[in-house]
């Protein structure tokens, strides 16, 4: 076993604590300050009162920057999701030569600057005539959360067992056939954890978006963005203690769903047994 | 790998239709990439070209942008803030983030491990705009960290922690420790624990078993961090444009205020420019952690050899 000093336990405890602290700090400030009467940036607040609150259901543009964030985020998720599984399909099923630049292409938005795709897709969509609307922002955000969904089930293909496919070939299934009743079923965590990655990135993407919009398609972020540039009241709290909710929420589902899915340790890579690993063998 | 690819392509291919189920599965992909990604960076690499004159463009060949942005201490400067920032940043997230991912994967108990995971991914989920506000309440003038100053007696009137340096690197540092704390995380839970327990069975000390085992396997995390944190940092918007209110003007901001101002050629060759060091940055910090695992390896092996 691993003798340790006492003190530098001690220590180290007290460190990680207060680096929690530091991680919780903003935002419980956040729910503190979307229940303090008076104004938002003062401490301690005067009082406790839910009025920010009944006041978000007349604040109706934060209701439709939500629809907006909810249709462009779940539109540039599917769309990555159809064509980034079937390209790792072609790149990891039917590799060729210069698939592997081809994979690197296809990754390279996730070092690529926000900003400046922002404003490439502003320039693009402008001559397109479609700037402004939610249907450019889908196509924007899709390039964005490609990567995930191609990095993800590209290692889950790579992986999966070629005799379940030999075998369903041999008793002479067609590759469509195949792909829908083997592939898909086995690819599904993989899909639905880079989905769900996706989707929380793109429910949280400024740059492209405060370009690309116009005011009635704005974003949930962007509406909160300008806001906060403008005005400072505890409305803003209020929203983001609904957003946090939101997070946590859909935090839970996943953690739900993924389970009461068998073999996820593999999929994250921790807690990989030597014997785990050989699923190609 | 190839072997099973192998196999899987004769499995599948008849003749040449091989290319044509590939190509059909590829093409979706293709035209989104090709269009929306290559597409709209061409164009916009196109208008780094352009002439900005007197608040109009002028369609043309020229290198002024370029000229402009390499010769002006303006730009300079701006340049040195973002590196600055960027520096700081990763710096304080790797002081914090080290002993948090060094605790979280020493914890036996799954339940304390469990709530530490959550305590340093929840953030990640919440929207930086929204963290960026926190931050904002957090350290205005009437906020909460300067009542605690002020109570403190640490000061009497209270200073504005917004709008400033300061401010920008305490948030950036909140919004991307995540990002430090996964990797090593990573590489601490993977590392082998019979190294650590031989090198104190030979005597070593826990600091010296910190020191020579333990901080030199995790070189390869935290070298990833770093790269992920630093370039991310070059690159941020919400934050420095929140928090710093203008007044602290980054590479980022600066694209976003040209944009503006339809000053398409500078914002084209500023973006460039960021998009250039943060490979450069990834590239330099991915060759140093090999040189450092690679000295480290050959001592080793003469060392047990």
């Amino acid at each position: 076993m691993v003798k340790s000093n006492k003190g530098t336990k001690l220590l180290l405890y007290i460190f990680v604590s207060a680096v929690a602290i530091y991680l919780l700090l903003p935002l419980l400030m956040i729910m503190l300050t979307s229940v303090g009467s008076g104004s938002a940036s003062k401490f301690p607040p005067e009082g406790l009162t839910l009025k920010w609150y009944a006041n978000l259901g007349e604040q109706t543009q934060f209701l439709d920057a939500f629809k907006n964030s909810l249709i462009a985020s779940t539109g540039a998720v599917l769309l990555a999701l159809i064509t980034g599984t079937l390209a790792a399909l072609a790149i990891v099923q039917y590799p060729f030569p210069g698939s592997g630049m081809l994979r690197a292409f296809f990754v390279s938005p996730m070092v690529m600057p926000k900003i400046t795709l922002g404003i490439a897709y502003l320039i693009l969509f402008s001559k397109m005539h479609i700037a402004g609307g939610l249907f450019a922002l889908i196509l924007g955000e899709a390039v964005i959360v490609l990567p995930f969904v191609l990095t993800l089930v590209g290692s889950a293909l790579a992986n999966l067992h070629p005799a379940h496919r030999e075998a369903a070939a041999d008793l002479g299934a067609g590759p469509m056939r195949i792909f829908f009743t083997i592939t898909l079923p086995q690819l599904r965590l993989s899909l639905l954890l880079s989905g769900s990655i996706a989707f929380v990135f793109t429910f949280d993407q400024v740059e492209a978006a405060l370009l690309l919009l116009r005011q009635d398609s704005y974003t949930l972020p962007i509406q909160l963005f300008l806001y906060m540039e403008k005005w400072q009241d505890p409305t803003i709290a209020v929203v983001s203690v609904v957003l946090i909710a939101f997070a946590l929420a859909l935090f839970m589902t996943i953690k739900l769903v993924l389970r009461s899915v068998p073999g996820l340790e593999s999929l994250f890579g921790r807690r990989k047994t030597k014997g785990g690993l050989d699923q190609n063998e | 790998m190839s072997r099973i690819a192998e196999r899987i392509v004769n499995l599948y291919s008849f003749g040449n239709r091989t290319w044509v189920t590939r190509l059909l599965l590829l093409l979706p992909a293709l035209a989104l990439m090709g269009i929306v990604y290559l597409g709209g960076l061409l164009i916009f690499g196109r208008y780094s070209f352009d002439i900005y004159e007197n608040g109009k463009l002028i369609r043309g060949w020229d290198w002024g942008a370029y000229r402009a942005f390499l010769s002006d201490p303006y730009y300079w400067k701006l340049i040195g803030t973002t590196f600055r920032i960027a520096f700081k940043v990763t710096l304080w997230s790797l002081l914090l983030a080290y002993p948090l991912a060094y605790c979280i994967a020493g914890l036996k108990k799954p339940g304390m491990k469990q709530l530490l995971l959550l305590l340093t991914f929840l953030p990640l989920l919440v929207s930086a705009v929204v963290r960026s506000y926190g931050w904002q309440l957090l350290l205005s003038k009437q906020g909460f960290m300067n009542w605690l100053f002020i109570r403190l007696g640490l000061t009497d009137e209270g200073f504005s922690m917004i709008y400033n340096e300061t401010g920008v690197v305490v948030a950036l540092v909140h919004i991307f420790l995540p990002f430090m704390v996964f990797p090593i995380l990573n590489v601490l839970s993977q590392s082998d624990a019979s190294l650590k327990a031989a090198a104190q069975d030979l005597g070593a000390g826990s600091w010296r078993t910190f020191l020579t085992i333990t901080l030199p396997l995790s070189a390869r995390g935290i070298a990833s961090g770093v790269q992920i944190v630093f370039t991310l940092c070059l690159t941020a918007f919400t934050t420095p444009q929140l928090i710093g209110g203008g007044r602290v003007m980054t590479l980022p901001v600066f694209i976003y205020q040209r944009t503006l101002d339809t000053n398409w050629p500078m914002a084209a060759v500023a973006s460039l420019f960021l998009l250039v060091s943060s490979i450069v940055v990834s590239l330099l910090v991915n060759k140093g952690a090999e040189m450092l695992m690679f000295r480290r390896s050959r001592k080793g092996g003469q060392a047990y050899g």
